[in-house]
């Protein structure tokens, strides 16, 4: 029987797991604090108007090709960020963090050192320090010494014992692809499954000092109600078979182990959980309640979870840096430019279509076949160097990394290898006001570097 | 009046909080008085116990997050 009571909708969640096949869905197991979202699947009806000896204009609506998208806004920590930025750009291979002890030594942030076969990279800048931070490809040995490849450091630092820690890096890159997920929207009395996800943009929002990432995304389906198209049958297993008005296979969308909840018309509800999902796309079958009670045009729809949270703090403004320099490397060991509020960036990995390629012999988007990367970033700030004018007149190059932290070792690092100045930094003067300059830049491919830029996040996950 | 105690592993690789049952470490068993739905969680043991009489009314004990190995 459907439900008569309000919803606060903070009961809901919003969960999200990635596929191993893109498009085939999985159930999440990882929930990310929301504050707002509107995917919704647009069926996107036909309003058919023909010539037809009458005047009333619309003479049927037929079924046409669905999209599914939307937006959400959620709270940016370390530990759902990789997930997220999986779903945008192109994962890399794992660094592991590692604690070493070394003879008193210097080393700067972003130099790399060679021990044991592995590559690490300075984690944080030492000077005269005996516990260095780094991220590696394996591990180091139990001791000896880590020889210098690139950067700024001691040439060689002795170290006597290592030890894993339980930080990791995730590096992204604007490679070909991003992964695809199964996103869990519940309202609190259902799920509302969308699959096959991905996401087109993330941008940081700050509400206050406490930011949150806008995610735009788009899915190749969407499972949220489905109705029986007959009386159940059977006993232990029971089957139940759906109707196909939505789609052929009514059943894309459902996995082994789902549970579900049959709301009959006439009242009353069953709990079931998928045991098998037959290859005929309208079928599953259940072993845990016998259904037999239910009939023809009796809804079914997931039951929500308990969601649970493995989140870190989030990263705030006040823990938010911006490095400039006139390359990456030495951007990232550069003092800190304090900006004013109203910066923004967005990283951007756009799809041919938000709904998806509507391909002949299907309801749902056949691919979300993706096109080019692109960012913006932009920058507010007090109006105090006239060499920010000259580097817009000579389009010189600049190069920025952005580190926003949480607790004592997680970060999100995106760097911009190479940004030219697109508007001028000149402030704009009003009466009673700091001059402040506001511009924007333009983020390129940067030739010695071999990149326009990468995002790299340490957290706790071990896996995505 | 029967009443079902449910007891769960956290089987991810993540501590985990959850709402109504609080902080639960990565590999540790909880007992719940309810069943709880979540992907991470698998249903190690479901006991069914007779109430005392005239308890019927009385709230169950807030679940308790137990460390694994714990009795």
């Amino acid at each position: 029987m459907a439900n008569t009571t309000e919803r606060l909708a903070n009961i809901g969640y919003i969960g999200l797991k990635v596929e191993a096949t893109p498009g085939t869905a999985v159930i999440p197991n990882d929930f990310i604090p929301l504050y707002s979202e509107d995917l919704s699947t647009m069926l996107n009806l036909v309003e058919d108007v023909p010539i037809a000896g009458m005047a009333w204009g619309r003479y049927q609506n037929l079924q046409g090709q669905r999209g599914h998208k939307g937006k959400f806004t959620c709270m940016a920590e370390p530990n759902t960020t990789a997930k997220l930025f999986n779903m945008l750009m192109t994962a890399g291979t794992i660094l592991t963090g590692y604690t070493i002890t070394v003879t008193s030594a210097n080393a700067t942030i972003g130099a790399t050192y060679t021990n044991n076969g592995q590559t690490f990279t300075v984690l944080a800048t030492i000077a005269a320090a005996t516990t260095l931070f780094v991220v590696g490809t394996g591990a180091p040995a139990a001791s000896g010494t880590l020889t210098k490849t690139t950067g700024t450091g001691d040439a060689t630092i002795t170290f006597s014992a290592q030890s894993a820690n339980s930080t990791n890096m995730w590096p992204f890159t604007t490679g070909v692809g991003a992964n695809s997920y199964t996103l869990d929207i519940s309202t609190g009395n259902q799920v509302f499954r969308f699959f096959g996800a991905g996401l087109s943009q993330i941008s940081p929002k700050f509400q206050g000092n406490e930011m949150q990432f806008e995610c735009n995304a788009s899915a190749l389906g969407a499972w949220d109600t489905r109705q029986l198209a007959s009386t159940p049958t059977g006993t232990n297993p029971w089957t139940l078979v759906f109707d196909t008005t939505y789609d052929p296979a009514p059943t894309d969308g459902l996995v082994v182990g789902d549970t579900l909840q049959v709301q009959k018309v006439a009242g009353g509800n069953i709990n079931i959980t998928v045991a098998t999902i037959n290859a005929n796309g309208t079928t599953i079958t259940t072993t845990t309640a016998d259904p037999t009670s239910a009939v023809l045009g009796d809804a079914v729809i997931i039951r929500p979870q308990t969601p649970s949270f493995a989140t870190k703090t989030p990263f705030l403004w006040s823990r938010s840096q911006f490095l400039f320099g006139t390359t990456a490397l030495l951007a990232l060991s550069a003092v800190h430019t304090p900006l004013e509020q109203g910066v923004d960036w967005s990283v951007m990995h756009k799809f041919e279509n938000d709904e998806g390629s509507k391909r002949s012999g299907n309801f749902d988007p056949a691919s979300l076949p993706r096109l080019t990367y692109d960012a913006s970033f932009k920058i507010k700030k007090f109006f105090d160097d006239p060499l920010d004018m000259t580097k817009f007149n000579a389009i010189s190059k600049q190069a920025v990394v952005i580190r926003h932290f949480s607790e004592t070792n997680y970060e999100l690092r995106l760097t911009f290898n190479h940004l030219k100045a697109r508007t001028t930094p000149k402030p704009k003067l009003s009466s009673d006001a700091l001059a402040y300059a506001e511009f924007e830049f333009a983020p390129q491919y940067d030739t010695t570097d071999g990149q326009a830029m990468d995002v790299k996040v340490v957290d706790a996950l071990a896996t995505l | 009046m029967a009443k079902h105690d449910f007891t769960y592993e956290n089987t991810s690789d993540q501590d985990l909080t959850l709402p109504g049952v609080g902080f639960v470490k990565a590999g540790a068993t909880f007992h719940s008085a309810d069943e709880v739905n979540n992907a991470n969680l698998k249903l190690v043991e479901t006991a069914k116990e007779q109430a005392p009489a005239g308890d019927e009314d009385e709230a169950k004990p807030a679940t308790k997050p137990k460390a694994k190995g714990e009795k």
